[in-house]
């Protein structure tokens, strides 16, 4: 670990790089950039391995400031420490900066004594800011963690009786939460900040503690209850109640008052007619109805003793209807909400990752760059190894195996950061400033694939959607197929305002050609290259659904007269000669837009839309059709016709009647046509 | 015998307050003769008779910097008029005073070749 400390020097002047490298070298190990491009490059490489960055002003192609706000968008400012350069002096210029967070002046001309010192205290003083950072969050998660903990033990111990997993205490908090949120959001007048919300929300898990007076015979029995059993079930709220109410100690800490009110009024109504109390409205304290209803909303979607699981539209709109009683409609409100009803659906999916994401917080935690070695220590920086060791393999294994193009966008300026594999196998570079100019870019993606991706970013705005869609590059005079992804990043103070977005490019030609090829060949009749059974059966009704409610559709199937006797003396080959040849005959008496189709051995299926007089068609394809021998063997079809003018809009009945027609033509003799015309 | 406070005073600069700033004469010294290969004064030269402010100006304002670091002082003062002339829009009294720059310039440059 004596390692020198590594500081990135970023100014177009080589003279004033060797400068303060002569300054500082002796110290610190120096990284030179001639831009603030490049500067970006070496940050991204290494975010954590540089101590702080000497910057320059003015620069060619982006300046300090541009470089301080793609530093901040990419979360590297909080990272490394920023002296800015500068003979300026004047006020205005000085705020700016500050307010773009260097964290500190070196003005020009350079007094060697007082560079070296503003260093090495910044450093210091950045890694003692971050350490006490450190140092309160870990104390305030430790504390958080405690009273989390018994709570959770707690109402485990009532779900244990309930015969639950526990899962659904969990969920009633974090449903409870995402109410809250939206419910402040969309109610001005209440006032509720993120600790009281967080508050209200760990409380949610007491809902239900009275049920520890509730023998577990009825709790857990799976029939319905008679009238005494409910009874004594709807006791738990206020037994619950009684039972906080009997703490010692804590009666007026905000934590007991909120987990009171859940406990006793969680089975209120806003009509009344809830218990224990049949308070009404607003006398029902705004913690227990939206506790009542994530309580509501999660036994429904989840399975129970005597109930299947609802899904969680299914869900949503038993709530609305009214089916689980009255509830606040500010709070039906909330319900409805779009992005409420994606994350409620998302809690039970969350759920299942508990366990990874106690990883991520650990993970959090280590990374977490504290520069005395004790600290490391406690940190277990050997695990943090061989976590991010595994990570960064899976990642590459992952992404290269799957030829995933991992790449991430920051706004204003646009700057582009592309996995560095994959920068290298398309000889492209991993970072690029100003891509939708760059002219790599613009002859591998093509400009109108580059406007595209900014068109959908411009169209995007506001929407909380992933950017998702396909497009082809030229490859060799042929088109190459590609699969974007983009995930829009925010900012943290403004979530409305996107800073960028991380985004999956992936190559897809391969699969959506076999897909392609799959879907042809499973629609095509091999002997005859006309549709098969299955797939004009789908055409067919696919334009009958898309039909002009004006336009006339006609039916027709035919069949081969005497083809048996052409296998029996020819033999199945020469049958199926005959077979491909009456195909092309078909295909030459329709239109390209008719559709025609093999439905079974030599039977075939025509549809088509017709104007006018339908017996004058039809009997010019019959003749077309019906005429002539193929190597002597006389062509000679029967065929039935039913159409839109007498028959319902509807596959199966026009098939009917043309296959009965068909019969018809038949037993009168074969070699004709015949069209149905009403009884 | 030619010293540094000789220099400094064809420089139009003071050793003394240059001496305060920078630690040693031998920095100094190494830091002067640099003086000499940095481009920022050829880059000004170029982009004036190109009329092209961006660079014009990056590159007096590189050069005010150096000189300033250096205790230039004439040199310095010369490209800190260019600079604040250049930092907006293109200005043809740019010219003019560039021209006036050349030969504190070339005074500089053998005012630090003596050394």
């Amino acid at each position: 670990m004596d390692q020198k400390p590594k500081i990135l020097i970023v100014d177009d002047s080589a003279f004033n790089q060797e400068m303060l490298s002569e300054i500082l070298e002796e110290q610190y190990e120096i990284i030179k950039a001639d831009n603030g491009f490049e500067g970006l490059q070496v940050v991204e490489k290494d975010p954590h391995g540089i101590s702080l960055i000497l910057l320059d002003y003015y620069m060619p192609h982006m300046n300090g400031f541009e470089f301080l706000k793609i530093m901040k968008q990419r979360g590297w400012l909080s990272q490394i420490p920023i002296i800015m350069i500068t003979a300026e002096s004047d006020g205005e210029f000085i705020d700016q900066a500050y307010g773009y967070g260097i964290f500190d002046f070196i003005v020009r001309p350079f007094n060697v004594s007082i560079v070296r010192h503003r260093v090495e205290n910044t450093i210091l003083a950045h890694a003692k800011q971050k350490r006490l950072q450190y140092l309160v969050q870990k104390q305030v998660k430790e504390q958080g963690k405690q009273s989390d903990m018994l709570i959770n033990i707690l109402s485990h111990i009532v779900e244990f009786r309930n015969e639950e997993s526990g899962q659904h205490v969990l969920n009633v908090r974090q449903i409870t939460k995402v109410l809250l949120k939206k419910l402040t959001e969309i109610d001005p007048q209440l006032k509720l900040d993120n600790e009281t919300i967080e508050q209200i929300a760990l409380a949610s898990s007491l809902h239900d503690v009275g049920k520890i007076t509730v023998p577990s015979k009825i709790l857990n029995k799976p029939s319905r209850l008679d009238p005494e059993e409910f009874e004594q079930i709807k006791k738990h709220a206020k037994n619950g109640y009684d039972i906080l109410n009997k703490v010692p100690n804590y009666r007026n800490e905000p934590l007991m008052i909120v987990s009171k009110q859940i406990a006793r009024w969680h089975h209120e109504r806003f009509d009344g007619s809830g218990y224990p109390d049949g308070l009404k409205g607003s006398e029902i304290p705004i913690s227990a109805q939206v506790v009542a209803i994530a309580d509501v909303y999660d036994a429904l979607t989840m399975e129970r003793v005597y109930k299947k699981a609802f899904p969680p539209q299914k869900a949503i709109d038993m709530i609305l209807n009214g089916e689980c009683g009255c509830f606040n409609p500010l709070l039906l409100q909330v319900l409805k909400d779009p992005t409420v009803q994606k994350e409620l659906k998302e809690i039970v999916q969350m759920a299942k990752m508990e366990v990874i994401s106690d990883r991520r917080e650990f993970l959090d935690l280590c990374t977490d760059p504290i520069l005395t070695p004790s600290l490391r220590d406690d940190f277990a920086a050997e695990a943090l190894d061989l976590i991010s060791k595994r990570d960064q393999i899976s990642y590459t294994f992952y992404s290269e195996k799957t030829q995933e193009i991992r790449f991430e966008i920051s706004l204003d300026p646009m700057f582009l950061t592309i996995s560095s594999s994959m920068a290298k196998k398309y000889e492209i570079p991993s970072s690029i400033l100003d891509p939708q100019h760059d002219p790599l870019l613009l002859e591998k993606l093509g400009k109108e694939n580059i406007d595209r991706i900014l068109h959908e970013i411009e169209c995007s705005k506001g929407k909380e959607d992933d950017i998702d869609f396909n497009f082809s590059t030229e490859h060799g005079g042929e088109p190459h197929w590609w699969r974007i992804i983009l995930h829009p990043l925010y900012h943290e103070k403004d979530p409305k305002d996107v800073r960028g977005y991380l985004g999956l490019l992936l190559d897809i030609h391969s699969q959506k050609m076999t897909h392609e090829m799959l879907e042809r060949s499973a629609s095509i009749d091999e002997l005859t290259g006309l549709l098969n059974k299955n797939y004009t059966q789908i055409q067919v009704k696919k334009r009958l659904e898309e039909a002009d409610e004006m336009m006339e559709y006609a039916i027709a199937i035919l069949d081969l007269d005497f083809f048996k006797n052409a296998n029996d003396e020819y033999g199945h080959a020469f049958g199926d000669e005959v077979l491909a040849y009456l195909a092309k005959r078909i295909q030459g008496s329709i239109r390209k837009l008719d559709i025609a189709g093999r439905i079974g051995g030599d039977e075939f299926l025509i549809m088509l839309q017709y104007p006018g007089n339908l017996e004058t068609i039809m009997d010019r394809i019959f003749h077309t059709i019906s005429s002539g021998s193929y190597k002597g063997f006389p062509i000679s079809i029967s065929m039935g016709v039913a159409s839109t003018e007498y028959i319902k809009r509807n596959f199966d009945d026009l098939f009917n009647v043309a296959d009965f027609m068909l019969y018809e033509a038949k037993r009168s003799g074969r070699g004709c046509l015949k069209i149905y015309k009403g009884e | 015998m030619y010293t540094l406070k000789d220099c400094f005073k064809e420089l139009g600069g003071s050793y003394e307050e240059v001496r305060k700033r920078l630690p040693s004469d031998k920095m100094i010294v190494k830091f002067l003769k640099k003086f000499i290969d940095d481009p920022s004064f050829a880059s000004l030269q170029e982009a004036i008779q190109n009329k092209d402010r961006e660079q014009a100006f990056l590159a007096a304002h590189t050069l005010k910097g150096v000189c300033q670091n250096l205790g230039m002082h004439d040199l310095y003062m010369q490209a800190n008029q260019l600079s604040d002339l250049l930092r907006h829009e293109w200005d043809e009294q740019g010219v003019l005073v560039f021209e006036e720059t050349v030969p504190v310039y070339e005074r500089a440059i053998q005012a630090i070749e003596k050394i």
